[in-house]
């Protein structure tokens, strides 16, 4: 029997091997979401888990990386929907790669108080279509929704964006 | 077409439904193309860089990018816990917790209300 047909039918052994497969797959689509590595492997570990939850509804004629990778932005989805996205980089880290001025600084404070005050969904589709350089179509296949409304979702983030920019004084 | 249009609408009618019409297409064209017209790409890429600025690209900052463990072991205990859980554990864990105030609500209602009971059950 073939691997996904095993894995639907409630096989352990076939789990595992897609597991081992594809758990670093997900934890880098997951990691560049949520931007902190042990969430990112929490969060992989219950994307799994709900994978294996849900392998009677999975159709072994249908494509397993997509569905997969649906499941993880879920997850990822409902972490951002539980916790801000504002999570703190490593100031050595960034301090390292710009020299700064003070105004820079704030205009990065702002726009990271910004961009964690954006709806997740929004946050999401801005997070990968902007900083990560997804494809509006890859985006779209991740959330299930068209292309046309995954850039839609962008617009409207960046429109966001700027606005509360300007509410708090900074202009982009 | 157009003769029955101008039959049937006054100029001022025809002259807002055109508007109308044109702000509609200009409005699907915005939502279906949003960074097109000049002045937006160049308010894409400057947010884009601002926000590339505050957020480096995870990939291009370390190896946090890429999975330093196997978590198979994490799964495997994950899958062990819930085979050992007992119905209490499970129910806690699975349940919605809104499932339970619904519970606890229409336990309430029976307590207080005995009455309600067969309209409970009819509803059931």
């Amino acid at each position: 029997m073939e691997l996904l047909q095993r894995f639907a039918a409630g096989d352990l052994d076939a789990f595992e091997s897609l597991f081992r497969q594809y758990q670093r797959d997900v934890y880098r689509w997951i990691v560049r979401i949520v931007r902190d590595p042990s969430v990112a492997e929490d969060l992989t570990v219950e994307t799994f888990w709900r994978v294996h939850k849900a392998h009677a509804r999975f159709d072994p004629e249908a494509k397993f990386a997509s569905w997969l990778r649906r499941i993880a932005t879920n997850v990822a989805l409902d972490h951002l929907r539980r916790r801000p996205a504002y999570v703190e980089l490593p100031e050595d880290l960034a301090a390292e790669q710009r020299p700064d001025c003070a105004v820079q600084q704030e205009t990065r404070m702002a726009l990271r108080r910004a961009f964690a005050e954006l709806p997740p969904k929004l946050r999401l589709v801005a997070q990968l279509g902007s900083i990560e350089d997804d494809t509006y179509s890859e985006i779209a296949e991740a959330l299930g929704i068209s292309a046309a409304a995954a850039r839609v979702r962008m617009f409207r983030a960046v429109r966001l964006l700027r606005k509360k920019l300007q509410k708090s004084g900074v202009h982009p | 077409m157009t003769e029955r249009w101008d039959k049937d609408m006054s100029a001022k009618e025809y002259k807002n439904g055109m508007a109308k019409g044109r702000r509609e297409a200009s409005a699907e064209h915005a939502a279906q193309n949003p960074a097109e017209r000049p002045d937006e790409k160049a308010e894409f890429s400057e947010i884009r860089g601002k926000l590339r600025d505050a957020f480096p690209p995870i990939g291009e900052l370390d190896d946090r990018a890429e999975l330093r463990r196997d978590l198979w072991p994490e799964m495997l205990r994950r899958l062990e816990q819930s085979r050992g859980l007992s119905w209490r554990e499970v129910a806690l864990r699975e349940v919605p917790w809104f499932d339970w105030a619904l519970l606890a609500v229409s336990g309430a209602a029976v307590l207080f209300f005995p009455a309600l009971i067969p309209a409970l059950l009819y509803h059931l």
